[in-house]
């Protein structure tokens, strides 16, 4: 196995629109605070199929983001979506099994209320899961604070400073991602990803982040 | 499976992309991707378009 990176935070959630504000918040919140964001949205090779693309991300992510909100049936086929859940048994199969480096791995996980993941996922009994009550600036203060506990660095922002940036960014988007000649509302998520780093790094030149 | 060339369509249960609807299953779309990759902004495009962003916040 390939040793995790400590920059690396591994997102698993839903891409649906409707958590879109939710998934930006959790890749703001991973870039503010120094590390780099990994979702499956990044990939883009057809030579390689979507779950070996998978392993990959989560073999060399030391962190991982795991958002279980989303478990009623897709309107389209009444089916649930067991995505997330198959993600976070991978990253937790890794954590156990793995090798040296796979052992550092740490997750967070969330959903919209604290123990409603007892009623589908029964198995992850003692599991810490933290709510974030379906809202996005939740999502960015329950991201800062594990960040801040399981990687012990210490040039992470304050609560305050993340905040403000978070919010600030969010409201600026429009007009930032005009300016670079795109549209907020269908950003593809290499291009989000390079604004939040081009905002971050003119919010350190600022002193406004560490 | 009746082919619909070049439209966004829904693959497994949370990705979407645009692409050529090839074959369809029971549980998944399957896409042929089309052969152009979206083109993205470079990170320099983005530190511009924040210092744009900004400098006109500060006119204001």
């Amino acid at each position: 196995m390939a040793a995790s990176s400590p920059r690396d935070v591994f997102i698993n959630c839903p891409f649906d629109d409707d958590f879109a504000p939710g998934f930006r918040a959790l890749v703001f919140a991973v870039l503010a605070c120094g590390f780099r964001a990994r979702c499956a949205r990044e990939m883009d090779d057809a030579s390689e199929t979507r779950i070996d693309k998978l392993y990959g991300i989560i073999e060399q992510s030391r962190f991982g983001i795991h958002d279980l909100s989303r478990t009623e049936l897709d309107a389209e086929n009444s089916l649930p979506r067991f995505n997330m859940p198959l993600e976070l048994g991978l990253f937790l199969g890794a954590k156990r099994f793995g090798d040296d480096a796979q052992r550092k791995k740490r997750a967070l996980v969330l959903d919209v209320e604290p123990r409603r993941y007892a009623k589908f996922i029964s198995d992850l009994a003692g599991m810490d899961v933290t709510p974030h009550g379906g809202d996005a600036r939740r999502m960015v203060e329950c991201t800062r604070t594990w960040l801040v506990t399981v990687s012990k660095r210490k040039r992470i922002p304050s609560p305050v400073q993340l905040m403000g940036s978070h919010d600030r960014f969010q409201t600026g988007l429009p007009a930032i991602a005009h300016a670079a000649g795109l549209e907020a509302t269908t950003l593809a998520y290499p291009d989000y990803e390079r604004l939040v780093l081009g905002w971050v790094k003119a919010e350190r030149l600022a002193g406004r982040l560490p | 499976m009746t082919v619909n060339s070049n439209r966004s369509t829904t693959v497994g249960p949370r990705r979407r992309v645009s692409g050529k609807v090839v074959e369809k299953g029971a549980a998944s779309v399957l896409v042929q991707k089309p052969v152009t990759k979206h083109a993205t902004i470079t990170l320099t495009q983005a530190n511009s378009a924040v210092r744009a962003y900004l400098a006109g916040m500060k006119t204001k």
